[in-house]
């Protein structure tokens, strides 16, 4: 049986489907385009979603729900529409089933093996929500995907429709994917070699995109008749979506012309005023420079957390209808002395490259392969600084010097496996006990940037016996973190008879324990693993081994194809990569080794 | 033998090359007209709405217009005073109209377009009432 594979692009503004059929990536056309607008609408108790739910919200704004994407993961966020209170999953799940419904309409197949798409800075609740999404509108979510590194996929399909060279880097490349849409930014670097896709870093911008572009024409042009014209507009929404549309015009013009007219009539108090307005491209462009430049510094960001140089860079594409203005790719120029590409519509590059990941997942398309990083870094909670209450009976009385101890210190985030490690990950840090005699510590996991736990997202906390020893006494704390969220947290306390504990948990799963029960059973969240008798030392060396042979896809590649053809130069080079992965002043090196297992493997295959 | 099926086969993808060619000229041509008829409906629109609705310029206009779309087989999406049809138009905003019905069509901000056979050209742009007082 044809296997069919579908991407989806789930957008803030809009969403796309496209399909793998025949060796072909193509978009399913729904109501007479290529994108859906991201709304759901009731209308006399009947839903309605995509263009009619985004007309209905202009006249029932009320019965109308938009830009979900913003509110996904959000446990606590509901919408009362149509005497119903919807998560944000519920709503994106109708979005996402009217996609399946119209392309099953269109095509006459079940649509059902499906990736989605997710912007690079989604935490894991974020993503556990679109996955319970997918899976809620009847979907089976073959995995999520990042925003950019969909792109970059599809850039390797499309670039072979246009010139017959080879699309994929032969040799070890970075590029950089800048992707600004309508309401979203995101920039990611990228390591590629041949089919080979991994993500170094990432970052972007929430509420940032072309809408803010047009909002500063409507404002500039409200400006501009009130002194050249002596016109003070009236706040009639007929005259303000004239407005509004007027400054999509001049925005797109704007990108191919140098200046655009804007001659209309307006009915003003019942009076025909003409109005007859040029806006340069350099107006445009200084109206707009404020948030080009913003968008400039999270570039410098990404490239700072992928500890990587502009000049490193071999590619820079271009993803997202925004991306068509000419200063974007001009700024980028001068900042970063690169020059952006898009082979495609930058608007359908996420679905399509969805669905190649899709098409990869099935084993349907092999070219490709992503290895993935920590969207966020993964840590536990550790004693802060001093509270603040003055006042002794403000603390809750109890006898327990450890929970004493817990009220008197704001927990701080010790991250573990910082953001933007490679996946799978592990690592161990060492922390020390708070006070003499301690018999429990509580190690609380949490994934975020802000040095509160607070400010955090939560994933689980579990309590562990500890030996009693003297104060500041250290306990290494190790953490696993693989491609599909699985966590192992190891626990050791020096000189504890050798004993470890080790926990396994699934962090999505746990993530939406945590948000449903609100309760902390820490037997709920993790398998408990029998306590194993392994020295102090041994498990250091266990780990440090275990860090060593950090791997990733093409190490498991290599080990996959060592299997069926041994070879012994081949493993001493694949030992010699893995414990070069954990070397990082030794790129030079390791990208030479890489590319020797990488030629290896093409003349295997 | 062998030299004269090689030689059968050239031509056989030359002569499917020049259809394909010819066909995609065709599509380019068909493409070209269809932008330049709507690009000159759009702008007689444009001059319609600064002009007297009773002069004899309108009138002309009008007629013109009616003239290019039976002749191109184009029926326009958007009418004042008329429900829209949702799938093949844009709410662009909503005004409340008094006891105007819900959905009513009161400006056109860019006509749309479509083929009689119901092909679309391209979506209308429109304001519509509201019975929300806001």
């Amino acid at each position: 049986m044809k296997k069919n594979v579908f991407g989806i692009d789930l957008g803030t503004t809009n969403s796309c489907i496209s399909i793998y059929q025949n060796k072909k990536f193509e978009i399913i056309e729904i109501d007479h385009a290529k994108t859906v607008p991201s709304v759901i609408a009731f209308c006399k108790n009947k839903l309605l979603v995509g263009i009619e739910a985004l007309n209905h919200s202009k006249i029932e704004p009320q019965n109308a729900i938009s830009s979900i994407k913003r509110h996904m993961g959000d446990q606590h966020y509901t919408r009362l529409i149509a005497n119903q209170a919807l998560t944000p999953t519920q709503v994106s799940a109708k979005i996402l089933a009217y996609l399946k419904e119209k392309a099953q309409e269109k095509l006459k197949i079940d649509v059902k093996d499906v990736v989605i798409t997710v912007p690079a800075y989604f935490n894991e609740s974020q993503r556990k929500a679109t996955i319970d999404a997918g899976e809620l509108a009847n979907f089976n979510v073959l995995r999520i995907i990042n925003e950019p590194t969909a792109a970059s996929l599809a850039h390797d399909i499309s670039k072979s429709s246009f010139d017959d060279s080879s699309t994929q880097a032969t040799n070890q490349e970075k590029w950089l994917v800048y992707d600004l849409g309508g309401g979203t930014f995101d920039v990611t670097v990228l390591n590629v070699k041949e089919g080979l896709k991994e993500v170094l870093a990432s970052d972007g911008n929430n509420y940032l995109g072309g809408d803010d572009f047009d909002e500063k024409i409507v404002s500039w042009i409200i400006e501009q008749l009130q002194h050249k014209q002596s016109i003070n507009l009236p706040k009639d929404p007929i005259i303000l979506a004239k407005l509004k549309h007027f400054a999509q015009d001049a925005k797109i013009a704007l990108s191919t012309e140098t200046q655009f007219t804007i001659i209309e009539t307006l009915q003003i108090e019942n009076k025909k005023v003409d109005i007859d307005l040029t806006i340069k491209r350099e107006t445009f462009e200084a109206l707009i420079s404020n948030y080009i430049e913003s968008t400039i510094e999270k570039v410098h960001q990404a490239l700072e957390s992928a500890n990587c140089q502009a000049s490193e860079i071999d590619k820079l594409l271009l993803v997202g209808g925004s991306t068509k203005i000419p200063i974007i790719k001009e700024s980028l120029k001068n900042a970063f002395n690169l020059e952006g590409e898009s082979y495609i519509d930058p608007d359908l590059s996420v679905s399509l490259g969805a669905c190649v990941q899709g098409a990869i997942s099935l084993s349907l398309h092999f070219d490709n392969i992503i290895i993935d990083v920590a969207p966020h870094s993964l840590g536990v909670a550790t004693m802060g600084q001093l509270d603040l209450f003055d006042n002794e009976q403000e603390y809750q009385a109890t006898d327990d010097p450890i929970e004493k101890i817990c009220q008197r210190h704001p927990k701080t985030f010790a991250p573990v496996i910082q953001r933007n490690s490679r996946l799978p990950a592990k690592f161990v840090e060492t922390f020390y006990t708070a006070t003499d005699n301690q018999s429990r510590l509580e190690v609380a996991l949490y994934q975020g940037e802000s040095p509160s736990t607070k400010e955090n997202l939560f994933i689980g906390s579990f309590l562990i016996d500890l030996k009693p020893v003297p104060q500041n006494s250290p306990v290494d704390i190790g953490l696993e973190y693989d491609l599909n969220g699985l966590i192992k947290i190891n626990v050791s306390q020096e000189g504890n008879k050798g004993k470890i504990s080790s926990y396994k948990m699934n962090l999505r799963e746990s993530v939406l324990l945590n948000t449903d029960s609100k309760a902390l059973n820490h037997e709920d969240y993790f398998d408990i693993d029998d306590e194993t008798t392994i020295d102090h030392e041994d498990f250091l060396e266990e780990s440090n081994q275990s860090n060593k042979k950090a791997m990733n896809l093409l190490s498991q590649r290599v080990i996959e194809t060592l299997e069926q053809k041994s070879n012994e130069k081949i493993s001493q080079l694949l030992e010699q990569y893995t414990s070069l992965l954990e070397n990082d002043n030794n790129e030079d090196l390791l990208d030479e080794v890489e590319d020797k297992l990488y030629d290896w493997l093409d003349e295997q295959e | 033998m062998q030299k004269m099926e090689q030689k059968i086969d050239l031509n056989k993808e030359l002569i499917l090359k020049i259809n394909q060619n010819s066909t995609n000229e065709q599509n380019n041509l068909i493409d070209f007209s269809e932008k330049q008829i709507v690009e000159l409906l759009d702008n007689c629109y444009k001059i319609l709405q600064s002009v007297e609705v009773n002069s004899i310029a309108y009138q002309l206009i009008n007629t013109q217009i009616d003239n290019i779309l039976n002749n191109a087989q184009i029926e326009v999406i958007a009418k004042l005073n008329q429900d829209y049809d949702s799938k093949i138009s844009i709410v662009i905003d909503s005004k409340y109209q008094g006891d105007l019905a819900q959905g009513t069509i009161i400006s056109i901000i860019e006509q749309g377009y479509i083929y009689k056979t119901k092909e679309l050209i391209k979506k209308a742009k429109i304001i519509v009432s509201t019975t929300n007082q806001i």
